[in-house]
């Protein structure tokens, strides 16, 4: 259920941006998501259609694009993908360490808090924590078109 | 353009918050998370609603000083915080095994320290207790974004003049951001003996300091080996006696400070 939290902030997010700028209406939306956090976006959709019913964003269409998560080691140079990470996250967290939602669905930690994941998880090929994540955790609004 | 809607959540959350104290010190180990920890305890205490973020991303000791459980649940309006009485907490220790590091980079401490933030049920709270790592790296600066419009900071310090020496330097970014500092605890500056306070430094460079910047002395408290016994045996640095005869003269002044403020 953390994605109608998401979608409530992206709902906030355009109308004070459309309203800033005098919109009578908002077209379009597009959200950059990071892979990380594993957020059904059929879900957000649904959430932001809910939230945005009788504002100037009611018929606006939202765009999501996930953006891979890529990690990168410091000290090997070795680079990963969501997968290896999360394979490493399976193996290490305890069923104690996941976050229970409403429904009774099991979530991993990273889907609230994707930068979390520093400390699941460690180069696969050198085992180093000297790692970057390249890319695929934040959420952010790349673009809102609006008619004035 | 690029924006994060969780800026947005955060701001709907904090738009809930009265006051939010930032307990901070700059430098490590001079007992920041013990000062929150009791801050927002006491204060609970009295009946307000209080909630604890324990924003030290790399050393969160919040869950080490007050013992609670994690319920681990979330619902719509965001992950449900730890409680001990009345107090909700939340820190990144629940979420992590006990001997397990946290090697987290730059960019990453601060979006970790505003989801935290952001996706905690924290509802309506009267204060909202913030203990800050040590250093004034990335997640410090995260914090002071967040809060920059509704915080006021507490200052932690030893008498020791090497903790002194980075207070300062603290005191003048808080200054640079217009953060007001509601004062300055002088920790672990005496050992009670027999009714006597045996004080460990000869010279006082925190009064020096509050004089320097006109920042209040809130109080002092001793180094006192029975705050550590009882967070060993799962109490909380209140149980031990002496702290907690000093502490509540710093809870007093803190309140009628904020009193005066409003």
């Amino acid at each position: 259920m953390h994605e109608w939290s998401l979608a409530e902030g992206i709902y906030r997010a355009v109308i004070d941006f459309a309203e800033k700028g005098k919109a009578k209406r908002v077209i379009e939306i597009e959200v950059q998501v990071g892979e990380l956090s594993n957020l059904d976006l059929e879900l957000m959709k649904e959430a932001f259609h809910v939230l945005a019913k009788g504002s100037i964003a009611e018929n606006a269409k939202i765009n999501f694009k996930v953006e891979k998560a890529v990690f990168q080691c410091e000290k090997c140079s070795y680079e990963w993908g969501l997968k290896e990470a999360l394979e490493q996250m399976r193996k290490s967290l305890n069923e104690d360490k996941h976050i229970v939602d409403e429904e009774g669905t099991l979530d991993l930690p990273i889907h609230y808090m994707p930068d979390l994941v520093y400390a699941f998880v460690t180069c696969p090929k050198c085992g180093s924590s000297n790692y970057k994540v390249v890319s695929g955790t934040g959420i952010s609004i790349r673009k809102v078109v609006i008619e004035k | 353009m690029s924006f994060d809607p969780r800026i947005q959540l955060a701001e709907k959350k904090l738009s809930r918050i009265r006051h939010v104290l930032l307990v901070a010190g700059g430098k490590g180990g001079v007992g920041k998370s013990t000062v929150a920890a009791s801050l927002a305890l006491s204060i609970a205490r009295l009946g307000y609603k209080t909630g604890l973020l324990d924003a030290d991303i790399h050393g969160p000791s919040i869950p080490k000083i007050v013992k609670v459980d994690f319920p681990a649940k979330s619902s719509v309006n965001g992950i449900e915080p730890a409680k001990l009485e009345n107090l909700k907490i939340m820190s990144t220790a629940f979420f992590i095994d006990e001997d397990k590091p946290i090697p987290v980079r730059g960019e990453s401490k601060e979006k970790l320290v505003l989801d935290l933030f952001a996706e905690t049920d924290w509802s309506e709270l009267d204060f909202l207790v913030v203990d800050l790592p040590p250093g004034m790296g990335d997640e410090t600066l995260a914090v002071l974004k967040i809060f920059e419009k509704h915080g006021k900071a507490i200052l932690v310090t030893t008498p020791s003049l090497l903790s002194v020496y980075v207070v300062e330097k603290l005191v003048k970014m808080l200054m640079r951001e217009k953060v007001p500092i509601l004062g300055i605890v002088k920790n672990m500056a005496y050992i009670p003996y027999k009714g006597e306070k045996i004080k460990l430094y000869k010279k006082d460079v925190v009064e020096k300091l509050a004089l320097k910047y006109g920042i209040d002395v809130l109080g002092e408290l001793p180094l006192d080996f029975d705050v550590e016994e009882k967070i060993f045996e799962g109490k909380t640095p209140l149980d031990s006696e002496k702290f907690a005869e000093e502490f509540k003269k710093i809870v007093q002044k803190v309140l009628d400070k904020i009193r005066l403020s409003n």
